[in-house]
């Protein structure tokens, strides 16, 4: 399954205030929850496991891919994009703070393993975050990720 | 001699699989003797492999279990990747 099949235009959100991680991470998932992807027990799991274990879904530098135990409540898999106005901590020092969010949701990580090998390359590729910056909505954000796909497929 | 490795976070589905991908890629380009399947943090209770390669916050949970563990703080850190499975042959290297 492809990466960009994941990302409905609505998951994409720039620009977004959050108060502290807990809010970022509510609000980076709030359109799958309106979607109806993710149950709002989903979300609750992906803070309460970030409050027992640590935060254990930043990434890198600057990102974090919150996502929880898919019986918690993914009902198919999805994506997020989400760009917050002002950075919060999340409390991983090498990373922090934090700017873009990646809300993630599968029920079969093996069946996404292409998807996900394409958004590590995507987060290792400072254009993606410059588009994400710019962007205006979602079309140049998905437009870029589609590109990278196509440029894949050709490798 | 192949070690054989859990990569695992809390959930076993994103990001023990990113970290997955970018491990093979550090385990590849130094041939290192090691292979690593993806888990969860439940998957420690029935571990019988070499070590877990993980998320830093995640590291005292698999020594608690007993289990040599490597921590990654940011995934695409190939350094920090590499580093901590040196220190892994190394101790095994001594052992032997």
């Amino acid at each position: 399954m492809q990466l960009s099949s994941l990302i409905d235009p609505a998951f994409v959100q720039l620009g977004i205030a959050a108060s502290d991680w807990r809010d970022a991470v509510r609000k980076s998932a709030a359109p799958m929850v309106s979607a109806g992807v993710f149950e709002s027990a989903y979300v609750d799991d992906i803070i309460s496991g970030a409050e027992e274990h640590g935060p254990y879904f930043v990434l890198t530098r600057g990102v974090a891919m919150p996502h929880g135990l898919p019986e918690a409540g993914v009902r198919s898999p999805a994506l997020g994009i989400c760009r917050l106005e002002e950075p919060v901590a999340f409390g991983n020092a090498a990373c922090d703070p934090v700017r873009y969010l990646l809300p993630f949701g599968s029920t079969d990580a093996e069946a996404h393993l292409d998807a996900l090998t394409a958004l590590v390359d995507l987060i290792s590729d400072a254009m993606f975050f410059e588009t994400i910056d710019t962007a205006l909505d979602a079309s140049p954000v998905l437009a870029y990720v589609r590109a990278a796909e196509t440029k894949r497929e050709e490798a | 001699m192949t070690y054989h490795a859990l990569v695992c976070c809390r959930a076993g589905m994103g990001s023990s699989m990113m970290l997955k991908i970018k491990a093979d890629q550090v385990i590849k380009e130094n041939s290192y003797p090691i292979v690593t399947r993806p888990g969860n943090l439940k998957a420690l209770h029935a571990f019988t492999g070499d070590l877990v390669i993980t998320m830093n916050d995640l590291v005292d949970e698999v020594h608690d279990a007993g289990i040599y563990a490597v921590g990654v703080d940011d995934i695409l850190n190939v350094q920090e990747i590499k580093a901590g499975l040196e220190a892994f042959l190394a101790s095994r290297k001594d052992q032997a």
